[in-house]
C-alpha cells in the first residue's frame, strides 16, 4: 500500500489542489494587510460562488467552469457594496466588533443556504469530473490540473499587478504606511474598496475550481475560512508569496492526512500543522520575525 | 462598591421573579428557561475571557466537552456520581487551558492569533473525539439510565434542573461582580484595551490572560457537566461544533462584551427569540429562524457596537456615522 508511485501521485494531488487554498488566501492576505479587517465570512461568500455554480448548472446547464464568467463580476461588485455600505463604517471600531459582525454573516448565509437548498450535502458535476490524465505511472484528475493551471496564471497575473502596476505600487504603499500614502495623493479608501472586492471577487474563481473536489453543504463556510487563515498564517501574514507557498503546503498535508490516517482523524492534520507552525515558526514561513 | 450593591439588588430581585417560573410555566417554556439560563451561564463564562480580557476564544467547546464527556464516562463505566465527575473535569480542563495559553503566547497578533489557534484546536479535539472507540464516537456517550436523584445529577424533573442552573448562573453573576471589582479584572481590562500600556506599568500579561482563562474554563466545565445530564448524552455535535459558541459570542456580543449584565441579558432575550422563531416559521421552512435570527444579530451589531448593555456610554452608532459619511474620511488609525 505504500507504493511510492501512489505515495508520489497523492502528493502531486495535494499540491494541485493546495493551488486553490493559496487563491483564498491571497485575498485573505489583500484584505488584512490592507485594512486589517478580520472576514470571518471569507469562506462563507466562496460558499456561496459554488452554490451559485450549482444553480446556473441544474437550471441552465452551464458548467461550472464556465460560471466564472458570471461569478467574477457578481462577486467583484458583491465585494464593492459590502466595503462601501458595512465594512468603511468599521474601520475606526474595535476589531472585535468586525469579527462580530462577520460572525452574524456566516449565520445568516449558512441559514439561507439551507433554506433554499436543505441541509443535504450535494455534488455538482463539471466536464472533467470523471476524467483523468496519465503522466508515464503517475494518474493525476483532471480537475486538479485546471485548478493548478487557472491558480498560477491568475498568482502571475496579481503578482505582475503588485510589482509593475501602478495600482499594485499604491496598494504597496498602502499597507506599508496608509498615512503617508495618503499624503502622497494616493486615494486610500479607494484602494482598499477595490482591493477588497478583488478578493471576493477571486473568490468567484476559487468556488467552481474546487467543486469537482468538495461537497456543498451550507456548514462548511467557517472551515473554508479556516483554513484560509491558516494558510496565511503558515505563509507569513502578509506576505503574498507565502499566501501561495502556504495553501500548497496545506494542500499536500490534507492529502498525506487522508492517505494514511482514518477518516474521522484525517482532517487533523493541517490543523496539527498550523499548531506545530505556531510552536517552532511563529512568524510563518515568509514573515519577519 | 456602591455599583456592587445596587448589581446585587438587581440580581436579588431578577433571581425571585425567575424562581416563581416552575409554577406557572409549562414544560415547554420551562425547557426554554433552562436553556435560555445556561445559554446566559456559558456567555457570562466566556465574556471573562472574550469581554473583560479581549481574548476572542474559540477554546470553550472543548472545556464544555471535557464537563461532559468526563460526567458521562465516569457515569457509564465507574458509577461515579457527575457531582465528583466535576473536579477531575475542572483540573483536566485547567490544564488543557495552561496549554492552549503557551501555545498562543508564543505568537503576537492578539486577536487574530488567539482566535484561530483556539479554533485550530477545538477542531482538532472534534476529530480525535469523533475517533475515539471509548468515547462513543460520532455517537456519543449517554447517561446510564440507572443513575437517579439529586446525588447522581438527575433530580428527576424540570424544575430540578431549572433550580441546578437558576442557582448557577446566580453564582456565575456574584464570581463576574467579584472579578469585575478585583485586582485581576482590572488588569485583564487593561491588557485589553492596551498590552504596552498595561506592561509597562507592571502588568504581567500573559499571567493576566492565563488566570482569566482558568477561570473561565473551570466555569464553562461546569456547564458541559450540566448540558451532558439535562440532555443525557454527550456528543462531538452538539458539544464541539462551532456554531454553539458562534451563538454564545454573538448573544454576548449583542448583549455587550465586558459587562456584567449584557451576557446575560443577550442570552435571556435571544434564546427565547430563536425557541419562538424554530418552533412557528422554522418548522415549516428550516433556515428561516436563522436567517431572520442572523439578520437580528447584524442589525443589532451595527446599531449598537457595543451592545444593548454599551460598556461606552454615549457612544454614535455605527448607523449614524455612517449616514454621516465620516467613515469614509481617510484615516488609518485602529485600536
Amino acid at each position: 500500500m505504500n507504493d511510492p508511485i501512489i505515495l508520489l501521485q497523492t502528493g502531486i494531488s495535494g499540491l494541485l489542489f493546495g493551488s486553490v487554498y493559496g487563491l483564498i488566501a491571497f485575498g485573505l492576505t489583500l484584505v488584512f494587510a490592507l485594512t486589517r479587517l478580520l472576514n470571518f465570512a471569507h469562506g462563507s461568500f466562496m460558499l456561496l460562488a459554488m452554490y451559485g455554480s450549482m444553480v446556473l448548472s441544474q437550471r441552465f446547464g452551464i458548467d461550472p467552469y464556465l460560471s466564472v464568467l458570471i461569478h467574477v463580476p457578481v462577486f467583484f461588485g458583491i465585494g464593492y457594496l459590502l466595503y462601501r455600505w458595512i465594512f468603511a463604517g468599521l474601520m475606526e471600531s474595535e476589531l472585535i466588533v468586525v469579527v462580530q459582525l462577520t460572525l452574524g454573516f456566516v449565520f445568516i448565509i449558512q441559514s439561507a443556504l439551507q433554506l433554499t437548498f436543505t441541509a443535504d450535502p450535494q455534488t455538482v458535476r463539471t466536464f472533467a469530473t470523471n476524467s483523468r490524465l496519465a503522466f508515464g505511472d503517475i494518474v493525476i484528475r483532471t480537475p486538479l490540473i485546471i485548478a493548478l493551471v487557472t491558480a498560477a496564471v491568475l498568482a502571475a497575473a496579481l503578482f505582475w499587478m503588485l510589482q509593475r502596476t501602478d495600482f499594485g505600487r499604491f496598494i504597496r504603499a498602502s499597507v506599508q504606511d496608509p498615512v503617508a500614502a495618503a499624503l502622497m495623493g494616493i486615494d486610500v479608501n479607494r484602494v482598499r474598496i477595490l482591493a477588497f472586492s478583488i478578493a471576493i471577487a477571486l473568490l468567484g474563481i476559487a468556488g467552481p475550481l474546487a467543486i469537482p473536489m468538495w461537497v456543498l453543504e451550507p456548514a462548511a463556510g467557517m472551515e473554508i475560512t479556516l483554513f484560509g487563515f491558516i494558510v496565511v498564517v503558515l505563509g507569513g501574514m502578509g506576505s503574498f508569496v507565502g499566501a501561495f507557498v502556504g495553501g500548497l503546503i496545506v494542500g499536500v498535508a490534507e492529502a498525506y492526512g487522508n492517505f494514511f490516517l482514518p477518516g474521522t482523524l484525517a482532517p487533523v492534520v493541517p490543523y496539527a500543522l498550523f499548531i506545530l507552525m505556531l510552536l517552532f515558526r511563529p512568524s510563518g514561513l515568509f514573515g519577519e520575525a | 462598591m456602591r455599583r456592587a450593591s445596587s448589581d446585587l439588588l438587581i440580581l436579588a430581585a431578577g433571581t425571585i421573579v425567575l424562581a416563581c417560573l416552575p409554577a406557572i410555566a409549562s414544560p415547554y417554556w420551562l425547557h426554554v428557561a433552562i436553556q435560555a439560563l445556561l445559554f446566559a451561564y456559558l456567555c457570562s463564562a466566556w465574556n471573562l475571557v472574550g469581554g473583560f480580557n479581549g481574548a476572542l476564544s474559540f477554546a470553550h467547546p472543548i472545556y464544555l466537552s471535557i464537563g461532559g464527556y468526563m460526567a458521562a464516562y465516569l457515569g457509564a463505566e465507574y458509577h461515579i456520581s457527575p457531582w465528583i465527575g466535576l473536579l477531575p473535569a475542572i483540573v483536566l480542563s485547567m490544564v488543557v487551558c495552561v496549554c492552549i495559553e503557551l501555545i498562543v503566547t508564543r505568537f503576537k497578533l492578539p486577536v487574530l492569533s488567539y482566535a484561530l489557534a483556539t479554533m485550530a484546536l477545538s477542531n482538532i479535539a472534534r476529530f480525535v473525539v469523533r475517533s475515539i472507540p471509548a468515547l462513543g464516537g460520532v455517537a456519543g456517550l449517554a447517561v446510564p439510565l440507572n443513575a437517579k436523584g439529586w446525588t447522581q445529577f438527575q433530580p428527576g424533573s424540570k424544575s430540578g434542573f431549572f433550580y441546578i442552573i437558576l442557582i448557577a448562573t446566580v453564582a456565575i453573576v456574584l464570581i463576574v461582580i467579584w472579578f469585575r471589582d478585583s485586582k485581576l479584572g482590572l488588569q485583564a481590562r487593561a491588557v485589553r484595551d492596551n498590552e504596552r500600556a498595561a506592561e509597562a506599568i507592571g502588568v504581567k500579561a500573559v499571567m493576566v490572560r492565563m488566570k482569566t482563562g482558568l477561570l473561565s474554563a473551570a466555569l464553562t466545565t461546569f456547564a458541559g457537566v450540566f448540558y451532558c445530564e439535562f440532555i443525557y448524552i454527550a456528543d462531538p455535535i452538539t458539544f464541539l461544533s462551532p456554531m454553539l459558541f458562534i451563538e454564545v459570542i454573538l448573544f454576548t456580543a449583542v448583549g455587550g462584551m465586558g459587562t456584567l449584565w449584557g451576557p446575560v441579558v443577550g442570552a435571556l432575550l435571544l434564546t427565547p427569540t430563536g425557541e419562538i422563531l424554530r418552533g412557528s416559521i422554522g418548522a415549516t421552512n428550516p433556515g428561516v429562524d436563522g436567517l431572520i435570527y442572523g439578520i437580528i444579530f447584524v442589525v443589532i451589531i451595527l446599531l449598537m457596537p457595543h451592545g444593548i448593555i454599551s460598556r461606552h456610554r454615549g457612544e454614535r452608532s455605527l448607523l449614524r456615522r455612517f449616514f454621516s459619511m465620516e467613515a469614509l474620511r481617510p484615516s488609518s488609525s485602529r485600536r
